[in-house]
């Protein structure tokens, strides 16, 4: 019989992978996916405290949260397919925010 | 009527030409010069008809209740400062609303056909739209602040009027010369009603009035504070010292300087007198003051107006000695005849203003036939036998002429022989010979005016002379009310020598509740005293005498014999050059004050901000750009360095959370 | 039984996670991440709220993972490129920091600790839920269709604008 220690557990190990992946890949969509465990993470930690706590908020906020999810993922994957256009992959060590704009890296 | 059924139609007087002056300010540009005015016209008229109204009701009231103080909600409450927006409606904010409102309609009417052609007729519109609204603020505040923002909006839009033409640099100028020598006299103001403020803690004319009640006459709180508002008036009303900036002023169009510089703005100084009579009738020395001062500008710019070419310029300097004239009467305590030549003079002096801007109209559109741009249509020299030309504008100038020279039964000679008179009775008999001989002076300096431009015949030739037709009714329409109301006005303040029906002097009478106060009654007994009837009949004759002779001179040298008046002027070149120089006063102030204090500015702008404050600005600049250049490494631009500090930071702040 | 449930279900959470992670294609990282949500769905039957359950695989596993295999297919991205490009040059040190967010997560949860149950709350069925939803949190869900509308036309706004400037540099 789990209990809420068991999901918190399985969504800190979860955050931690989505964290490590963010850092680790350099690849942006790759990056973009490590978000979306991040977030996944974190609902889960909210459906289950809003479960053990007896009310249905937990929920609506992992809902809501799902929204946010889907807009950012829209808005996310534009600006990649924006930086391909711009330097040809999607690289994100390739880019350097400053001295000059994005460049490709020798 | 009551506060609450009052409380509308008050604001509604100012309020309507603010909105005229936003509708006209918004969507002017898409209408057409007709339509703009109309609206603008309406605006103001719907104030005057609403001032008319509550006018009516108004002589209804018993004396003690004619004062009402309408309180709008509050402005702003800081500390012990609390102030209102509020409207105070009493018979010398009313009686101002309505000339004010009443011949700015006129003016409004008249500018439909003077600015028919200007292409940013809606600008003008707009602009004198929201200089009613200011005005009509500034009459009807409630207090001191909303007073001065009524007095400091009249500035603004008399800046922005004189500067209307502001393409030519001439014109901008003169707007800059009106609003600088404009805000030396608001500090004046500014700084009287801080000190009322420090020391009573009040800006509300009522409690001020209060606070001052205690007060023993010749006390220092009240002087000091009358001769620093003194300083506001000579500047908004262009007195000796201030007033160089209202000959420049007519670079304006002529309607605004019939309204603005004539009628209304001019006269917002008496106003505040009037407004603070009590302030002023605790402050003899002060009073004083105000009387020398008058006395002194009425003669002064009287002598320069001698000589005058621009036919403007002629009628400014009448109008700062006419200015005086109502000083001189306030400063001997005459509140309400200087308060009558107030009203009296907006009329015949808008009229002048009007007359003088038909015949400008009509000689542009003459040398516009001709083809002629080098002529300046605003010389006296160029003209000249126009009387048969522009019929309505001459008969109505002739009045006008008439009532400011002071023939009875003419508005002026009223009003200009109760102040002669009052100032006599007063004691103050060299003050009143200046204002007698002032009074020739300007006799002669308007028969002049009238002879050079209207008779004789018409210097630029008979071929030219065709081209002139008198103007459309919009613009003779307020001539000919203003002349009517120039000719008849005069009957409204009646001085009790001539009042052989025993109709009583209405105007004192509807006056009279608000200068009520001991020391006004004071003034009133000293003339009772001093006076008679036969008193006054002697020195009424004596000025029309004067009158006369200004009369006959001028018609001798500018009509009979025009030879004389240049072999006067050759007789005497150097009084001549001076006169026509204006005392070379402008150059004074050059010398004393402009080139000093733009020294000045010069050395600070070299010494002090070139090398003080901008050596501390370049300095801190230097530091942080080496600070920069210090923390830019940290700054790599790469996205993982990035992540990786956010990361750090976050497991910090779970550390910090972790172990508290 | 749910105790089973909940082992198998963690294992293929985690190993999605790992898969993502590890993999060098970005086609196989969409579909560790696709295992991943799949297990998160079972996760909130378990919850009990089958209604999250289903908008979970519609969201995450029908459009999201959906979204992400397009924009893979759209950029072609060649695989040669990627395989010599897979993890950034100072991996391990970036790994550190992540690890650093893990153990301060797991310190406060070994340090705090809950001791709830997770089956004292309400059912979250389709209907308690939607009662929920547009009585009490009627405003916030209106709001969202903003928030959608504000990602749609900034989608559209990015990818459009950039096209001629793209062409500029090439």
């Amino acid at each position: 019989m789990p209990t809420l220690n068991h999901y918190l557990l399985l969504a800190i190990l979860l955050f931690g992978l989505g964290v490590t992946g963010v850092l680790i890949r350099r690849n942006a969509l790759v990056i973009l996916m490590c978000v979306e465990l991040m977030l996944n993470a974190a609902n889960l930690a909210l459906v289950a405290f809003g479960r053990s706590g007896g009310s249905l908020e937990g929920q609506a906020f992992a809902f809501f949260s799902m929204t946010v999810a889907a807009a950012e993922v829209a808005v996310g994957l534009a600006i990649v397919v924006l930086i391909f256009r711009h330097s040809g992959s999607t690289d994100l060590e390739s880019i350097r925010l400053v001295g000059g704009g994005a460049r490709e890296e020798q | 009527m009551s506060v609450e059924s009052l409380a509308l139609p008050l604001a509604l007087i100012p309020l309507l030409p603010l909105l005229g002056a936003v509708l006209n300010g918004l969507f002017g540009r898409y209408t057409n010069a007709r339509l703009s005015g109309a609206l603008a016209t309406a605006a103001i008229g719907g104030s005057f008809l609403v001032a008319l109204n509550i006018f009516l009701q108004f002589n209804q009231l018993p004396e003690e209740g004619r004062r009402f103080l309408v309180n709008y909600g509050p402005w702003m409450h800081v500390g012990s400062l609390s102030l209102d927006w509020s409207l105070l409606l009493d018979p010398l904010s009313l009686l101002y609303a309505l000339f004010i409102s009443g011949v700015a309609t006129l003016i409004h009417l008249y500018s439909i056909g003077y600015m028919g052609k200007e292409p940013s007729f809606a600008r003008y519109f707009a602009y004198l739209n929201l200089f009613s609204f200011a005005m009509l603020t500034l009459v009807l505040g409630g207090n001191y602040l909303v007073m001065f923002l009524g007095w400091e909006g009249v500035g603004l839009c008399s800046y922005l009027l004189i500067g209307f033409w502001f393409s030519d640099p001439e014109k901008a100028s003169a707007g800059k010369k009106a609003f600088v020598v404009n805000r030396i006299g608001d500090f004046g103001f500014l700084l009287g009603a801080f000190l009322l403020f420090a020391n009573l803690g009040s800006l509300d004319y009522g409690q001020v009035q209060e606070g001052m009640a205690g007060l023993p006459v010749g006390h220092w709180l009240p002087t000091a504070a009358a001769l620093l508002l003194f300083v506001g008036a000579t500047g908004k009303s262009a007195q000796i010292p201030l007033y160089v900036w209202l000959p420049d002023a007519m670079a304006g169009p002529t309607p605004v300087s019939a309204l603005i510089h004539a009628a209304t703005m001019v006269t917002a100084g008496l106003y505040m007198i009037a407004r603070n009579h009590f302030l002023y009738s605790l402050a003899p020395a002060a009073l004083l003051t105000v009387a020398i001062v008058g006395a002194s500008t009425a003669l002064f710019a009287a002598t320069i107006g001698l000589v005058q070419r621009d036919i403007k310029k002629v009628l400014a300097y009448s109008t700062v000695s006419q200015l005086g004239y109502m000083f001189l009467a306030m400063g001997v305590g005459a509140y309400t005849a200087g308060l009558f030549h107030v009203v009296t003079h907006a009329f015949f002096k808008a009229l002048l203003f009007l007359g003088a801007g038909s015949v400008i109209h009509a000689m542009h559109h003459v040398y516009h036939k001709v083809h002629d741009h080098k002529r300046d249509p605003q010389d006296m020299r160029n003209m000249g036998g126009l009387a048969k030309r522009l019929p309505i504008t001459y008969w109505t100038f002739l009045v006008a002429t008439i009532a400011i020279a002071g023939f009875p039964p003419f508005a002026g000679f009223f009003s200009k022989d109760e102040i002669l008179w009052q100032v006599f009775a007063t004691g103050h008999w060299p003050l009143w010979l200046m204002g007698l001989c002032a009074a020739g002076l300007t006799s002669f300096y308007m028969f002049r005016l009238l002879f050079l431009t209207f008779h004789g015949t018409y210097r630029g030739g008979e071929a030219e002379a065709a081209h002139f037709h008198e103007n459309p009714l919009v613009m003779t329409l307020p001539l000919m009310i203003l002349a009517v109301l120039s000719a008849i006005a005069g009957f409204w303040g009646l001085p009790h020598f001539l009042d052989f029906a025993h109709l009583g002097n209405r105007f004192d009478e509807f006056l009279a509740p608000v200068f009520h106060s001991g020391s006004d009654l004071a003034l009133r007994h000293a003339v009772e005293a001093h006076g008679n009837v036969a008193l006054e009949w002697a020195l009424a004759l004596g000025s029309i005498g004067v009158a006369t002779l200004g009369l006959l001179l001028a018609r001798r040298w500018y009509l009979l014999k025009p030879e004389l008046a240049d072999a006067a002027a050759r007789r005497h070149p150097k009084l001549h050059q001076r006169l026509l120089d204006k005392w070379r006063v402008d150059e004074l102030y050059e010398a004393v004050v402009v080139k000093p204090v733009a020294a000045f500015s010069e050395a600070c702008s070299r010494q002090v901000d070139a090398g003080l404050i901008d050596g501390a600005v370049n300095g801190t600049a230097r530091l942080a750009q080496l600070a920069g250049q210090g923390v830019r490494r940290l700054q790599s631009g790469r996205l993982p360095h990035y992540l990786t500090a956010m990361a750090l930071g976050v497991a910090l702040l779970l550390a910090l959370v972790f172990t508290r | 039984m749910e105790g089973i449930l909940f082992v198998l279900l963690s294992v293929l959470a985690l190993g999605g996670g790992l898969w993502v992670l590890l993999r060098r294609s970005p086609v196989d990282s969409a579909l560790g991440l696709l295992t991943t949500m799949v297990a998160i769905a079972g996760h909130y039957m378990l919850l009990d709220a089958p209604f999250l359950a289903a908008v979970q695989l519609i969201v995450y596993g029908g459009a999201v993972i959906i979204l992400f295999l397009f924009v893979i297919m759209l950029l072609n991205l060649r695989q040669d490129r990627l395989r010599a490009r897979r993890l950034a040059a100072g991996r391990w040190v970036y790994a550190l920091a992540g690890v650093a967010v893990l153990f301060c997560l797991a310190g406060i949860f070994l340090a705090g600790g809950t001791s709830g149950a997770v089956d004292a709350g309400p059912s979250g069925t389709v209907e308690a839920f939607g009662e929920a939803l547009f009585r009490r949190w009627v405003y916030p869900f209106e709001l969202t269709s903003v928030l959608l509308l504000a990602a749609l036309v900034g989608a559209v706004a990015l990818t459009r604008h950039a096209a001629p400037k793209a062409e500029d540099k090439a």
